[in-house]
């Protein structure tokens, strides 16, 4: 019963991450690291060296 | 089994939580607050999930695109004031590996007030925050209502072992603390079902205090109704239904239960209140001598500094959040504990203010009320426990940053909208 209860709080949770992410408008998400602030040489840098394409 | 299945939560979110940092404030708000690791009883209590999950937060949060820090405000400078004065403190305390171990789990609830106050942007997260806030402790006061009508109220509701909350007295204060926060999202359901389950919840809640056999939680809950009462507009229901409530459970419980309510008006005679005042004087002691340092963090509560001052007593722990926080940081420390206090009573009061009749801003009012009545649990409930830097009491203060800038935010955009309007219609016809 215990952990029933216990699985169902852990549910509860996690229902309310999802309502949060699927309900929030704000911009402040990650695109992965690449969305971070820096400069233009840092940026092609970093590109370069993992080989990702150029942002369109 | 819980392990496996809290491991595997915790890194399953972790993906989540680089892209939405916030989501990573809600999860770690979850195992500060709840710690269902605690609960699992296994291998998950060696695994660091609240560091886990607080590296991902940060991660996620520099690499944000709108990375940003909290709202400017005094309580901001008065809680990094008072976690530099217990940082400074800690290197003079006797012991000083003793109160660093208990700096380290301040510091990091602090700093994730910090965190929620630079990220709950709008109502969506101060929302969700809420609803984690409320569920990790609904977990153990629902359980611990149901538990206590089961046993006929014969035993003591307890939290989970080594957290702030595993002593009966803290649960039950933490409960309290967290019922107006339940009553404010009762409030903003609109579904019916989530709005009866989350009154179903706070009944249980309260049963749950009850049960806990704590009588400063008691006397917090006094208040906590009295306030209640000065606040509504329906008293009489509220009294109805305040009697309602309260004649069949105090009924219910056995005798054990009415002795020690009625322990309450004969303090003088019983052997733990003058534990308290026992600690109480050792913690005014400390500040003295130390001042105006204290004695670190649980400090005075050691057996050698208790003993140096009341030689042959049992040594207690201060059992006050105000003489916790004087022994162990001094009267400096108080001083700007009290102001922290003091700032957050006065921030949510202007809040009230700001938004009262702005039909945008109903959930601000009702969530500051909220605040405030919580506040006034955890400062008549407190003076008689030792939960001075807990969570809940850090979050909700943390919490009134974001809901002050939104309101004011929302107040100029609508008076913005106002002045466009009255030129709009002041200007001349064309002919």
């Amino acid at each position: 019963m215990n952990s029933i209860w216990y699985g169902l709080a852990m549910m509860a949770i996690l229902s309310v991450v999802h309502w949060f992410v699927s309900n929030d408008t704000s911009v402040d998400k990650t695109h992965g690291i690449f969305a971070m602030k820096r400069s233009a040489g840092a940026t092609r840098k970093i590109r370069k060296k993992f080989s990702l394409r150029p942002e369109p | 089994m819980r392990d496996i299945a809290l491991v595997i939560v915790i890194f399953g979110c972790v993906p989540v939580i680089l892209r939405y940092p916030f989501a990573g404030v809600l999860v770690w708000t979850w195992i500060s607050i709840g710690v269902p690791h605690q609960e699992a009883w296994g291998f998950s209590r060696s695994i660091p999930l609240n560091l886990i999950v607080a590296a991902a937060t940060i991660g996620g949060w520099y690499f944000s695109k709108d990375r940003r820090l909290p709202p400017m405000h005094f309580i901001y400078w008065t809680f990094l004031l008072f976690l530099v004065w217990v940082t400074f403190d800690s290197f003079f305390a006797p012991d000083p590996a003793w109160s660093w171990q208990y700096w380290d789990r301040c510091w990091k609830t602090i700093f994730l007030g910090f965190f929620a106050a630079a990220m709950a942007t709008n109502k969506v997260r101060v929302h969700a925050l809420v609803w984690v806030m409320v569920i990790s402790l609904f977990y153990y006061s629902v359980k611990g209502g149901v538990f206590t009508l089961q046993s006929g109220g014969q035993f003591h509701v307890l939290g989970p072992p080594n957290s702030y909350i595993g002593d009966n007295n803290c649960l039950a204060l933490a409960i309290l603390m967290m019922l107006p926060f339940a009553n404010y999202l009762r409030l903003q359901s609109r579904q019916r079902w989530l709005a009866i389950g989350t009154l179903a919840a706070m009944i249980l809640s309260v049963v749950s205090i009850v049960g806990s056999y704590s009588r400063g939680a008691y006397l917090g809950l006094a208040a906590v109704v009295l306030v209640g009462l000065f606040r509504t507009k329906r008293w009489f229901l509220y009294i109805a239904l305040v009697v309602a409530l309260a004649v069949p459970v105090y009924n219910f419980m056995p005798e054990s239960f009415h002795e020690r309510v009625n322990s309450i008006s004969d303090a003088k005679n019983d052997a733990s209140f003058q534990g308290r005042l026992d600690a109480w004087e050792v913690a005014y002691k400390v500040a003295i001598d130390r001042f105006p340092m204290g004695a670190g963090f649980y400090g005075p509560q050691r057996h050698a500094i208790f003993h140096h001052y009341l030689p042959g007593v049992d040594a207690h722990a201060a059992h006050s959040i105000y003489f916790q926080v004087l022994g162990e940081h001094g009267f400096v420390g108080l001083a700007i504990y009290l102001a922290l206090i003091a700032a957050a009573f006065l921030t949510a009061a202007r809040l009230r203010k700001l938004t009262r009749g702005v039909p945008e801003l109903e959930w601000n009012y009702q969530l500051a009320s909220m605040i405030q009545v919580s506040l006034v649990a955890f400062c008549v409930g407190g003076a008689a426990l030792s939960l001075a830097y807990y969570d809940v009491f850090i979050m909700e203060v943390t919490l009134l940053l974001p809901l002050m800038k939104i309101a004011r935010d929302t107040v100029a955009v609508n008076e913005k909208a106002k002045e466009a309007r009255h030129v709009a219609t002041a200007a001349p016809v064309p002919a």
